[in-house]
């Protein structure tokens, strides 16, 4: 009973926490831009939640993030929920299953993933439809994206970790 | 490692993702976005909140909000109902001032003021989410503008709000001539210059006469956006890498990244005609 409790509880704390960081990511002249990047938040708190769940929780927490965003990025073809669905979902699995969850497994997955994730949605909502300058928007945004968003991951790992340990051990 | 593929969760998985693939397909057909829109709906109000509290934060420190906080707090308990609509009617006040020699010169304009609530990350040129969307009129393409000159044109419009999408954009095309020479050309964004804040001015004819300096201004031809409203100054002059064709470059009199405030033209003369009325006119003179 009371670990069906504590998981609400951390779904709902899970849940506000992609609410907050939504917002925050959006609001105008918040974040600074560092040499023409910015952080996408949720993308890294998918990740690290994904990290802590497992397969199930994980992937809906994906598609929260994806969807909000797919909102944020004014795009139609719903990118982000669907590439977060996934790698959430397998993320959660192979956490849950293959590897314990670590700070450092935490970085290697970002490393690997966050550059995956931008790089297909570069490909998919600038490249393919027709943009010029396809080097140097690279370069100057989408690099600067991973890299500022990469730097993030310690917070997100922090509060989820925090999430995850205190709700399981009851704080 | 294949047992992953026999579980239930997998199966759950395989449901989930037709389940968002038929969505988004549903989206691409009928140019909207069910998942998106109702993100939207939920978190707008949260988005004009947070933006309107960064926007005081960088006009107050807490000191003063403070002890502004603590005489409304006074004021509340005895003008409670009258001050709430005071506010509201003056930040209204403050913000048609901002336009009201924009509506002076061009008093056949219909336009809603609307405030800047979301700048996303993943956004590309610096496009925009505004608290305003088709309760108040606003429709797809309607010209967006500020009192400094023009900003872009609605992309996409919700119930509650819509997205701007920016001249820093390739995706905008506008008619725009110089003041001075009359030269015409197509005014458009480019991802190199629009982290500078400025945009091109390309389809010059071989003959121009644009100069440095020189003032640019919206033709109204196309009927997308209307006549004469201000664009920017030509900042330098400059041949293509591919085609060695000359365009300018035009540095906007809005700080496109950074407008919080703009209004967005839901009528004006001319609106959706191929010509503007005065060149309308015109053919219509010399046909005579």
């Amino acid at each position: 009973m009371d670990e069906k409790r504590n998981r609400v509880v951390r779904y709902i704390a899970f849940g506000l926490e992609i609410l907050i960081f939504f917002v925050i990511q959006g609001v105008p002249n918040l974040i600074p831009p560092i040499l023409g990047g910015k952080p996408v938040l949720l993308l890294g708190i998918a990740l690290t939640i994904a990290c802590f769940e497992n397969e199930v929780p994980a992937m809906a927490f994906g598609i929260a993030c994806g969807a909000m965003l797919d909102f944020g990025s004014h795009t139609h073809i719903g990118f982000y929920t669907i590439t977060l669905a996934v790698v959430c979902f397998f993320l959660g699995y192979f956490s849950e299953n293959y590897f314990n969850t670590s700070f450092l497994m935490t970085l290697v997955i970002c490393v690997i993933f966050i550059p995956i994730i931008l790089s297909l949605d570069f490909l998919i909502s600038y490249v393919m439809k027709g943009y010029g300058s396809v080097g140097y928007y690279f370069v100057n945004h989408i690099l600067t994206n991973m890299g500022y968003t990469f730097v993030t991951i310690p917070v997100f790992y922090g509060i989820n970790r925090a999430l995850s340990r205190g709700f399981v051990s009851g704080f | 490692m294949k047992e992953i593929f026999k579980t239930k969760s997998f199966k759950t998985l395989i449901i989930t993702l037709i389940i968002l693939i038929m969505l988004s397909g549903f989206s691409a057909v009928f140019d909207t976005n069910i998942i998106s829109s109702s993100v939207g709906f939920l978190t707008v109000g949260m988005q004009r909140v947070s933006a309107a509290v960064t926007e005081n934060n960088t006009e107050k420190s807490y000191d003063e909000l403070l002890y502004e906080n603590q005489q409304l707090k006074k004021e509340l308990s005895n003008l409670r109902t009258q001050l709430s609509d005071y506010m509201d009617v003056k930040e209204e006040n403050a913000r048609l001032w901002k336009y009201y020699d924009l509506k002076k010169k061009n008093d056949k304009y219909n336009f809603v003021p609307v405030s800047v609530i979301r700048r996303d990350a993943s956004a590309e040129f610096y496009s925009f989410t505004v608290d305003r969307g088709s309760n108040e009129n606003i429709s797809v393409n309607d010209p967006v503008v500020s009192e400094n000159g023009l900003v872009g044109y609605v992309k996409e419009v919700s119930v509650t709000y819509c997205i701007v999408t920016t001249i820093l954009s390739p995706d905008l095309s506008a008619g725009a001539k110089d003041v001075i020479s009359k030269d015409t050309g197509i005014i458009t964004g480019d991802a190199e210059y629009s982290d500078k804040n400025l945009v091109t001015m390309k389809k010059l004819a071989e003959n121009n006469k644009i100069k440095v300096g020189d003032q640019i201004s919206t033709t109204g031809i196309g009927g997308m956006f209307p006549e004469n409203v201000s664009v920017g100054t030509v900042k330098e002059l400059k041949y293509d890498d591919f085609d060695t064709s000359l365009y300018a470059v035009i540095e906007p009199y809005e700080d496109i990244q950074n407008v919080t405030d703009v209004v967005i033209v839901t009528s004006f003369e001319g609106q959706g005609e191929i010509a503007p009325a005065k060149d309308k006119e015109a053919s219509t003179k010399s046909e005579e």
